[in-house]
């Protein structure tokens, strides 16, 4: 049986919730984690995120790209998060629009999920990052990002080492 | 590693009193200064530090007796206080509480209502102190009076509408850093907070719930150093992804760059002591994260957390594995145990223990027995 919206939430408010676990359910939880990720309630937004970047499916793209317009950080720096999982070339238009994120935690995440996604658009983007950002961190992992290029599973995916 | 990851501690000392205004404030300039192991009052006592004499909860309604939601604030912190004095082992055994009035009506009828004031705020008070540890209210002398309109605050009305609460000062105990426990305790653990966001609910809370469980174990928990604030906004929202497999989270195999990067800023914290990471949030998003590189014993809070995760993930770091089967996706279910698999903001305060679970705390390599001399202070 599908799971339904309350017992979703109910699942994600864990301590540490089982994402795989519950992104086992697939598709048809997007509407659910739409409508989180609108919802009132910042961690579980967040949590939404986290977990469309467990469907692979376009779909979960679209839904991160509504998740990608709120107006908290920490969700938007969370949909960032979901997308170095969700490697999708459908991606690619949502990172760039956040690597230009104000936060630094978005730009952080997104740096990272570009990371994974091979798209020259997003290569000349982190190029720019790592000469220019305010942050001389960031710049670091951006530089780190180019150079490690494409990672797959077994890479260091982060730039910060 | 890029400098901005590592905080370099400042040279100079300080007054406890001096940073606990301003570790309980909004973000600082930066790191707290270091202060030499041996002057501080007892860890728990450091609730009650930033407490003003007395407390005052101000600018109730007019003719209205009831508590604003501000006023239980004021009341949880002062609670947490009082629940952590008593387990520092210097009990607070008295509490006056005195209501005021402003001047409008006759004096009669404005002692009546300062009274009721008071006693509404008592009771408020004891429930506060009721939900850190039940049987405290009972073991504290509340006062309770009336000076209705008698003591009004000069030419401001709504502010002389408000009750008093007075809190004698606590008598700090030498923290006795190498040896011994308070009665009733066995072994004692120490954590080091290190503050990179403030938490939702306040650290003295969390570490008034955590000492109320762990004393079941006979665990002493005990602040190792001064809580100390960390500026690493890059790492105010943790990656904790197993980087070789992004699907994984906060897994013991599969630490983060970005972990050992937080990990590696343990001012203070000797081998066998915890260090405890208050962050905004993790990626994906965790209330909390205890995994952590091999002899770098570590947890990290996530700001909305609740009042047990603290408890929760410092459990894991002692052993504790979740509880399994419960039955999560029914929101109806109220677990029990501390290490619910579920959200544990759906605990009681009759949250517990089981006997294996303290059994294996017991066994943990990181305590350290109440007798014996802790030599690996750094």
């Amino acid at each position: 049986m599908v799971m339904n919206a309350s017992e979703l939430a109910a699942l994600l408010s864990a301590d540490e919730p089982n994402y795989s676990l519950i992104a086992r359910e697939g598709v048809p939880l997007l509407p659910h984690l739409r409508a989180l990720m609108a919802g009132r309630s910042e961690t579980l937004a967040a949590r939404a995120a986290s977990l469309a970047g467990y469907i692979d499916d376009d779909r979960a793209v679209g839904v991160l790209a509504a998740g990608a317009q709120n107006r908290s950080p920490t969700v938007r720096a969370a949909v960032a998060g979901a997308l170095r999982q969700l490697a999708r070339p459908s991606a690619v238009a949502l990172l760039m629009r956040l690597l230009d994120d104000s936060h630094l935690s978005v730009r952080k995440f997104a740096i990272k999920a570009s990371a994974q996604q091979s798209d020259p658009r997003l290569q000349t983007k982190l190029a720019a990052i790592g000469a220019r950002d305010p942050s001389p961190a960031l710049r670091q992992v951006a530089m780190a990002a180019i150079g490690g290029g494409r990672r797959g599973p077994g890479g260091n995916g982060t730039g910060i080492a | 590693m890029n400098d901005e990851y590592f905080l370099q501690p400042e040279a100079s000392l300080g007054e406890w009193e001096a940073y606990v205004p301003e570790l309980e404030g909004p973000p600082g300039p930066g790191p707290l200064p270091p202060v030499p192991w041996g002057g501080l009052p007892g860890p728990s006592v450091s609730a009650c530090a930033g407490l003003a004499r007395p407390e005052v909860i101000d600018r109730f309604d007019f003719d209205v007796d009831r508590l604003k939601p501000a006023h239980h604030v004021v009341l949880q912190r002062i609670a947490a206080c009082i629940a952590g004095a008593a387990r520092a082992g210097s009990p607070i055994t008295a509490i006056r509480i005195v209501g005021h009035t402003d001047r409008v009506g006759n004096d009669a009828y404005n002692n009546g209502l300062g009274q009721r004031r008071a006693s509404n705020t008592r009771a408020a008070l004891e429930v506060a102190i009721r939900r850190l540890d039940p049987t405290l209210p009972g073991r504290i002398a509340f006062t309770v009076e009336t000076r209705g309109e008698r003591d009004p605050v000069p030419g401001d009305r709504a502010r002389s509408r408000r009750v008093q609460i007075f809190v004698p000062p606590v008598v700090a105990r030498p923290p006795s850093p190498q040896t011994g426990c308070p009665p009733g305790y066995t072994t004692r653990l120490r954590l080091h907070l290190k503050i990179l966001v403030d938490p939702a609910v306040p650290v003295a809370t969390s570490l008034a719930v955590m000492q109320r469980l762990y004393r079941a174990a006979g665990i002493f928990v005990e602040e190792g150093s001064p809580r100390e604030r960390l500026r690493l906004p890059t790492l105010e929202i943790l990656d904790v992804r197993d980087p070789r497999n992004p699907a994984d989270r906060c897994m013991m195999n599969g630490i983060s760059a970005e972990q050992h990067a937080l990990f590696r800023n343990r001012n203070g914290v000797g081998p066998r002591d915890i260090a405890v990471y208050f962050v905004e949030n993790t990626d994906p998003g965790l209330n909390g994260c205890a995994s952590h590189p091999p002899g770098l014993p570590s947890v990290v809070i996530s700001r909305t957390a609740s009042q047990f995760t603290l408890a929760h993930e410092v459990g894991h770091v002692l052993g504790l594995d979740h509880v399994r089967g419960e039955p999560c996706r029914n929101r109806a279910f109220v677990p029990t145990s501390l290490m619910t698999g579920c959200s544990t903001s759906r605990l009681r305060t009759t949250a517990n223990l089981s006997p294996s679970e303290l059994a294996t705390m017991r066994s943990s390599r990181l305590l350290v027995p109440c007798g014996g001399r802790i030599s690996t202070w750094s």
